[in-house]
């Protein structure tokens, strides 16, 4: 009997999206493994990694960067560096950025940013949680996007109010030659708020050889059919986003 | 003028709290306390006192409850001890919309820009330098805290 693959999701003090995210897992015939954030070990046993949406520590200083600091992250850089496959949600997006994980440097240096959201004249816009469109870009340039076709355009559920991408030097140019998510509307075009719901083009972005993906909209939101509003106007009897997860089962 | 208002916390600021327990881990020899303080800056053609009454009006900043402020004056400066004050703020300003008690006390002010300050205790061997590249600037995982240099500035504005 062939054994199931484990995802450890790790549950960070804060985390508010850990069993969505694991019943997503499980939906993708894997075996999800709630871990705590002071369970650092436990990473190390698990076959890809999972951070899960929410407010780890209350967003105290910066969202993300007080998790960045645990020892368990030490443990989630050392296992993207041995090849395992790691997606980050939200929270755990900025939690990736934060620890300098969402960009292939060696020494976890960080050079991606989320600031707060901002609306078309450069005003606070504050929280934004919604129905929103994005669409790969390059998606053949990474194992995880592989599945998705350059033409597709994905619902998907935002909900932050730090989640606009900022780069350092030289960053932005990188980002834009791999695969990458960018938000649109229904048709595929881009725009000003509410298509884009946080200022920034960007929803979300791939490192390590396209094996860490770090996105702020929440796919496990939209990983089954039923879970997609019928104001959208779209119908499915399973959603586009299963895509992306059997990629990711597949790096497993 | 420029006027540059501080607001702190009567009580336990739990960023504050949350930071020294990381900046500590990292630097426990060099960190002795962390505060933190909300800051607005504006510009306005107005009186210490008038400036004072606006602010201290608007309860949408300054919650007297929870809530105290001060003007201009740095909130560490009287005190004893060594403290390095910096301010960390957003590359692109964050400019809030002020109060409507606050315009009408002070018509003529200009933009609003929030920015937060962290006040470090630090001990006598510490220089400034090793305040800005260990406790401020989080370059990389497990070094600095407050500010991502990726997208905000952090200034020195104090020192005693």
């Amino acid at each position: 009997m062939t054994r199931k693959p484990t995802v450890a999701v790790i549950q960070f003090p804060g985390s508010n999206c850990e069993y969505e995210t694991a019943r997503m897992v499980s939906y993708m015939g894997c075996v999800p493994t709630i871990l705590r954030w002071n369970d650092p070990m436990g990473v190390s046993s698990c076959d890809g990694v999972i951070l899960p949406g929410g407010f780890s520590f209350q967003d105290r200083v910066r969202s993300g960067v007080m998790a960045s600091h645990l020892p368990i992250m030490a443990s989630v850089s050392q296992a993207i560096k041995q090849g395992k496959p790691a997606i980050g949600i939200c929270n755990g997006c900025q939690i990736l950025a934060e620890s300098g994980l969402l960009t292939d440097t060696n020494d976890d240096q960080v050079q991606v940013g989320l600031a707060k959201n901002r609306g078309p004249a450069g005003e606070g816009i504050g929280f934004v949680c919604d129905w929103v469109y994005v669409k790969p870009i390059n998606p053949a340039l990474s194992p995880l996007t592989r599945y998705f076709d350059a033409a597709d355009v994905l619902p998907i559920v935002t909900s932050h109010a730090e989640g606009r991408f900022e780069w350092g030097d030289g960053i932005q140019s990188q980002v834009s030659s791999h695969a990458h998510f960018v938000y649109c509307d229904a048709n595929g075009v881009g725009g000003p708020f509410p298509v884009t719901p946080n200022g920034g083009k960007v929803a979300g972005v791939l490192s390590y050889q396209g094996r860490v993906l770090g996105i702020m909209p929440h796919p496990e939101r939209a990983i089954l059919g039923w879970q997609f509003p019928w104001a959208l106007k779209h119908r499915y009897s399973s959603s586009p986003w299963e895509k992306l997860m059997v990629a990711f089962k597949e790096l497993l | 003028m420029k006027w540059v208002v501080y607001i702190g916390l009567k009580q336990s600021d739990l960023h504050a709290l949350s930071a020294f327990e990381v900046l500590s881990a990292q630097c426990p020899d060099e960190l002795i306390s962390l505060r933190r303080f909300r800051t607005l800056t504006f510009e306005a053609q107005a009186s210490r006192a008038q400036c004072e009454a606006a602010v201290g009006s608007c309860f949408e900043w300054v919650n007297p409850n929870r809530s105290v402020f001060s003007l201009q004056d740095g909130p560490w400066v009287s005190q004893a001890g060594r403290y390095v004050a910096v301010q960390v703020a957003p590359k692109t300003p964050a400019v809030l919309s002020p109060p409507v008690r606050f315009k009408q006390l002070l018509p003529h002010v200009g933009q609003v820009v929030e920015s937060v300050t962290w006040v470090f205790q630090v001990a006598d061997h510490v220089v400034d330098e090793q305040v800005m590249s260990q406790m401020v600037l989080s370059t990389r995982r497990g070094t600095g805290l407050v500010c991502n240099p990726v997208f905000e500035t952090a200034t020195l504005i104090g020192v005693t």
